[in-house]
């Protein structure tokens, strides 16, 4: 026959090397420089322990005389604090490190959950369809109506009445994490869904079905792994929005208690000292937010034009 | 000097994977009044040609050399205003879909006369006039009545000649078109050829007929410039080209063009082609001995049909109510029976809407009937008695479908997607005998077994059909489905993977139910045959008898209106036009 392989079956690292993915990736120069900064941030914060130069919680180590101290390049810094100390006297920049710690946790956590529950309702209700879809699907119009932060006072109420003040503090971040989760999983089922009809006619779904293999299988097996694009965009995407949504949260006074502070909180306390000329305290953590917010967003959207560009 | 002058034309593709020469060089001339065929393969650079001509090559798709003239002009280096006033006003193009070719929000009225407006100094209502001397020229009934029609009112026969019209709104001087019958059934394509080859005449129009239809080649050109791989193989006058081929490559072009005439047992393949590709030499199966020949679930029941289908009845709700007078339902299939016998091959062939392929899918089980019931060796798998069907069963019957590109799930390693049947049915008692297995089926559908480790993408539309070959035996079936196997593919391909099957039905005793539009392949293939007409089975005949003495008027305008490839018959076509 005159079609044969002549060519050797290329390697995994070659494949991604020289995957279409990888050549658009490499030819946006903003998109890399993103992809590192948010890699260095994510990093740093992960291993917080290991880089910061002081423990913000080591109450051992504080020195309330070594409060309020301006960034070291200021006129009474201390070259100690990179970026100044708060007014308790804990570095600035290990509290920023600390902080956005929790913070990506909750949102890597919280966007995990969205997914989790979007891509399977989004599955169910895309290759069931008639009544089932109508029901899942009107279920994501409720929730798409209720803003995620009336959802998340309504949970910290809810709980706040229900638990003991004592536990307040382990339950805080759990609140975060599903009132963030819950409200965000309507466009992943959105997108899942939308994917999962046109993929359940294609002739694949059709041998699968023939070979006798069971409706779940299908969708998780076949179907699933060709809906990931859009899935993974959305994710990018909406960990900035959780991100932020936990800082803006967290801001308010609701979210994670003041013992383990987040971004938001120490945006939170450093309002407190803004007119006193201590500027730092609050602008240092917030450039960190928006840096963290702006570089994975930009991640994302060139996630969205390689992989999928009909998505919104 | 002719109307047009193709000289030494080169164009090139820069990627990112380096430079692909789609065409490499040809030299063509078309004159007033003549249909230029251009016919090859997909890849082998024909429509390329008809886009660098009306200068609507894509980027990065350029003219790396060579000279293009036309009437005179040398128009391969004008600019882009310059090109626009020839493209359109002296050069019309038909492409192949109707339905894009057409705004959907506009009236035919509007878009023809926006067009004449456009290239002449008519007004708006001048222009109306036109087009109602136009669309009945192209024989569209009631012109008058139609202007105000958009594109969705119009059936695709008559769409595309429409856009006919547009295209002779300019009262051009050339016409390319590209593949412009295609999506068209069979019925409508000749009405489509005919208008064309008339129109060609009365206006001494030059033409340039893109396809990969010998057939569509045979009935409409003057000339012939056979493509293959960027370049000309040979040209020449239509019947010398096709009666007396030439170059090795045009013999073996039209050999694999299924005869509708007579019945061959192999199509002769095509083995035409640049070196560095080898054939590999098929082992025959012994059942005795081979994994495939071991049978697994109910045990042959000789002396009654395979699969009878009885009164089978589908229809599709179109809109769903919970008033019962506001459904609407659309019966796609209309009280069919037939048998189909252990051993045979089985044929559905009928135009698109006829609900072959609705028909298929019942029996495999993919849609629940409306009515009537299916039976599979004295089963009863679809119907009022029907129970959930058994998995050995469901092993038995499989199905080939018509799409290389959406019937393999292109995440998956080719080894995964021909062992899945294999471990969800248990088949193999280990992995390793399962790997053994998958080797052993690529190696046997041609394709050897390197082509484990592979993802779909890797692979061409004739090799994908036969991963999806592989796939179906790898259940050990015995009754196999086949919807339009070879209707996306080129016929050089079509010869292989049909002989494929052939080869298969033999050594495995497979029954074949074999589902096509295309009433030559169907001759080819099927020992009885089923005609199927707006979801009714019209007539039911052994292949050779359909084909010689056809009862059904609807049989007889099928065959009638089929193209038939010069020289591949004794009587010639000359004495029709």
């Amino acid at each position: 026959m005159p079609e044969t392989l002549s060519k050797p079956v290329p390697s995994r690292w070659h494949r991604i090397r020289h995957s279409d993915l990888a050549i658009s990736f490499l030819s946006s120069p903003v998109t890399v420089a993103a992809a590192v900064v948010a890699l260095l941030m994510i990093l740093a914060s992960v291993g917080a322990s290991l880089v910061a130069p002081h423990n913000p919680y080591d109450m051992g180590s504080i020195d309330i005389f070594d409060s309020m101290l301006p960034p070291s390049w200021e006129e009474g810094g201390d070259t100690r604090f990179l970026l100044g100390t708060d007014a308790i006297g804990r570095g600035i920049l290990s509290t920023i490190l600390y902080g956005s710690r929790m913070s990506i946790f909750i949102g890597v956590v919280s966007v995990a959950l969205s997914l989790l529950i979007g891509v399977t309702l989004g599955l169910i209700a895309g290759y069931r369809g008639g009544l089932i879809d109508a029901i899942i699907m009107r279920i994501a119009e409720v929730q798409l109506s209720l803003p995620t932060i009336l959802v998340a006072l309504l949970i910290n109420g809810i709980l706040r009445a229900v638990a003991p003040p004592s536990t307040m503090d382990k339950v805080a971040i759990l609140v975060l994490i599903l009132s963030i989760g819950l409200s965000n999983w309507v466009q992943f089922a959105r997108a899942v869904r939308a994917s999962t009809m046109v993929e359940r006619g294609q002739e694949y779904v059709l041998a699968a079905r023939l070979i006798g293999i069971g409706q779940l299988a299908i969708m998780f097996r076949h179907i699933l792994p060709n809906v990931m694009g859009p899935i993974l965009v959305i994710a990018t995407l909406n960990l900035s929005g959780a991100i932020l949504t936990e800082a803006t949260l967290s801001f308010l006074g609701v979210g994670v208690p003041a013992t383990q502070p987040s971004l938001g909180t120490l945006i939170n306390d450093g309002t407190n000292y803004l007119f006193s000329g201590a500027w730092w305290i609050t602008i240092f953590p917030g450039v960190a937010l928006a840096l963290l917010v702006l570089t994975v967003n930009l991640v994302g959207d060139w996630m969205r034009d390689a992989l999928n560009p009909t998505l919104g | 000097m002719s109307l047009l002058d193709l000289k030494d034309l080169k164009i090139h593709f820069d990627t990112r994977r380096g430079t692909v020469e789609a065409v490499r060089g040809i030299d063509l001339s078309v004159e007033r009044g003549e249909i230029l065929g251009v016919v090859g393969e997909s890849g082998a650079g024909k429509s390329t040609i008809g886009n660098a001509v009306i200068g609507l090559l894509e980027p990065p798709g350029r003219i790396a050399g060579g000279e293009v003239w036309f009437d005179g002009q040398r128009i391969d280096q004008l600019s882009e205003p310059e090109m626009r006033r020839i493209r359109g006003r002296r050069i019309g193009m038909i492409f192949q879909d109707p339905m894009t070719s057409l705004n959907p929000l506009l009236t035919i009225g509007d878009q023809i006369a926006e067009t004449i407006c456009r290239h002449s100094d008519m007004s708006h209502t001048q222009a109306m006039t036109r087009a109602v001397e136009l669309l009945r020229e192209v024989g569209i009934p009631d012109p008058e009545g139609r202007l105000n029609a958009y594109p969705h009112q119009f059936s695709g026969g008559m769409r595309q000649r429409v856009v006919i019209t547009l295209a002779l709104c300019a009262d051009p001087d050339l016409l390319i078109c590209d593949e412009p019958t295609t999506a068209l059934d069979v019925s409508v394509q000749a009405q489509i050829l005919s208008l064309l080859r008339r129109l060609c005449r009365d206006r001494n129009l030059g033409a340039i007929f893109i396809t990969h239809d010998m057939g569509v080649i045979s009935e409409v050109t003057d000339r012939v410039a056979v493509m293959y791989r960027g370049r000309v193989v040979e040209t020449g006058r239509t019947g010398d080209v096709l009666g007396h081929p030439g170059h090795a490559y045009s013999k073996s072009l039209l050999g694999a063009v299924p005869r509708a005439d007579v019945r061959l047992d192999r199509f002769p393949q095509l083995d035409y082609h640049e070196a560095g590709a080898d054939r590999a030499d098929r082992t025959v199966i012994d059942l005795g001995t081979h994994w495939l020949g071991r049978r697994s679930g109910a045990g042959d029941t000789t002396g009654q049909a395979l699969v009878q289908v009885d009164h089978l009845t589908m229809r599709f709700a179109q809109n769903r109510s919970i008033i019962p007078a506001w459904r609407r339902s659309f019966t796609a299939v209309r009280d069919v029976s037939f048998d189909i016998r252990r051993g045979e091959t089985f044929g559905l062939v009928g135009e698109s809407g006829s609900g072959k392929s609705t028909v298929a899918r019942m029996i495999a089980g993919l849609y629940d009937p409306s009515y009537g019931r299916i039976r599979y060796d004295g089963t009863e798998i679809a119907g009022p008695e029907a129970r959930p069907i058994s998995p050995a069963m469901r092993q038995q019957i499989q199905m080939i479908f018509q799409d290389p590109f959406s019937s393999l799930n292109r995440r998956k390693r080719v080894s995964d997607i021909v062992s899945e049947p294999i471990r969800h049915h248990r088949l193999a008692s280990g992995q390793a005998e399962a790997d053994g297995i998958v080797a052993d089926l690529l190696d046997h559908v041609g394709l050897g077994a390197e082509a484990a480790n592979r993802y779909p993408h890797e692979f061409s539309g004739g090799q994908r059909q036969r991963i999806s070959i592989a796939r179906a035996l790898a259940t050990r079936p015995r009754f196999l489905i086949c919807d339009e196997p070879t209707s996306a593919l080129d016929v050089s391909i079509q010869a292989q993977i049909l002989n494929l099957l052939k080869n298969l039905q033999d050594e495995l005793g497979l029954t074949l139910l074999f589902i096509s539009h295309d009433l030559p392949v169907i001759r080819q293939m099927c020992d009885r045959i089923g005609v199927m007409k707006a979801g009714e089975l019209v007539e039911l005949a052994p292949a050779e008898q359909l084909f010689e003495a056809p009862q059904h008027p609807y049989t007889a305008e099928l065959l009638a209106l089929m193209p038939r490839v010069l020289g591949q018959e004794d009587r010639t076509r000359a004495g029709k036009r």
